[in-house]
């Protein structure tokens, strides 16, 4: 029954990836990106993280991307930029590239088997929170103990982010 | 009960896919997409590994590559914006002022 659920997950993820790079419009390749990120938040769902699936859908596709929408529909774009690059052979050297990556990812990961991840272990003993029975307590008691000085900087960041995007985009500095 | 190289195959198939949009298109809204993607398939593999793993910290640190995902797409649009503004293209063959 698993299984059902994640080929569907997969194949979903995989077309939709694949109609965002492909479609004309940035409208259309917008619309399949937030169909991605629905089939993502399935996975986490699948992998008993659904914290991190609520959080992924409100933050990715809930802001980011009515983000996106908001600027590819304000640049009201006169010159036709809809499509792949231009000249001979480029379209193919890229697939080629992205193959390549594609096999150097599966190099590394099928024939040694993945239980020979070195600090397992260690990593799995030094963490100091138990798996309670919700995952958003879980990642809270962790959050706010071990990964404090993160938690922070990543607020000072979001502080930057936003004095960035208000400097940015002022006509007069 | 799926074992973990399957969630791994599926973050590196997005990744590539996010690579070749990224060498593939013209568009500079569209290679900023690609770049969501790939982030989306690194956090795809934190959580497959916190799942293997039986630890919570790469679930703790998906947030943290949430939390950066959203402030380079604000400042990202906002320069892509700025650009717009001075050349009325996305096109990013024509951002070229830095070349030789």
């Amino acid at each position: 029954m698993i299984w059902v659920v994640f080929i569907i997950l997969t194949l979903g993820l995989i077309s939709s990836a694949v109609m965002v790079i492909y479609q004309k419009s940035p409208v259309h390749s917008a619309l399949f990106l937030i169909l991605t990120f629905l089939f993502l938040a399935g996975f986490y769902l699948l992998l008993g993280a659904e914290f991190v699936a609520f959080v992924h859908i409100i933050v990715y596709a809930g802001a980011i991307m009515v983000l996106f929408l908001f600027v590819i529909m304000l640049l009201n774009l006169k010159t036709d930029v809809r499509g792949f690059v231009h000249g001979p052979g480029k379209k193919f050297l890229a697939l080629f590239l992205g193959g390549i990556i594609l096999f150097l990812m599966m190099v590394m990961l099928l024939p040694r088997g993945i239980d020979a991840v070195p600090g397992a272990e260690t990593s799995a003993k030094m963490t100091d929170t138990e798996f309670r029975q919700d995952n958003t307590e879980s990642i809270g008691l962790l959050l706010y103990s071990r990964y404090i000085l993160p938690f922070e900087i990543a607020s000072i960041l979001l502080v930057v982010a936003m004095i960035g995007g208000v400097v940015l985009t002022k006509k007069e500095i | 009960m799926i074992p973990v190289e399957f969630y791994l195959t599926v973050a590196a198939i997005l990744f590539s896919i996010g690579v070749i949009g990224v060498l593939i298109k013209r568009n500079a809204l569209i290679i900023f997409m690609s770049i969501e993607m790939m982030l989306n398939a690194v956090n795809l593999t934190f959580v497959s590994f916190s799942h293997h793993l039986k630890v919570l910290d790469g679930q703790v640190f998906v947030f943290f590559v949430m939390a950066v995902a959203a402030a380079e797409v604000a400042i990202g649009l906002a320069i892509i914006v700025r650009i717009v503004r001075n050349k009325d293209t996305v096109n990013v063959d024509e951002m070229n002022l830095m070349k030789w």
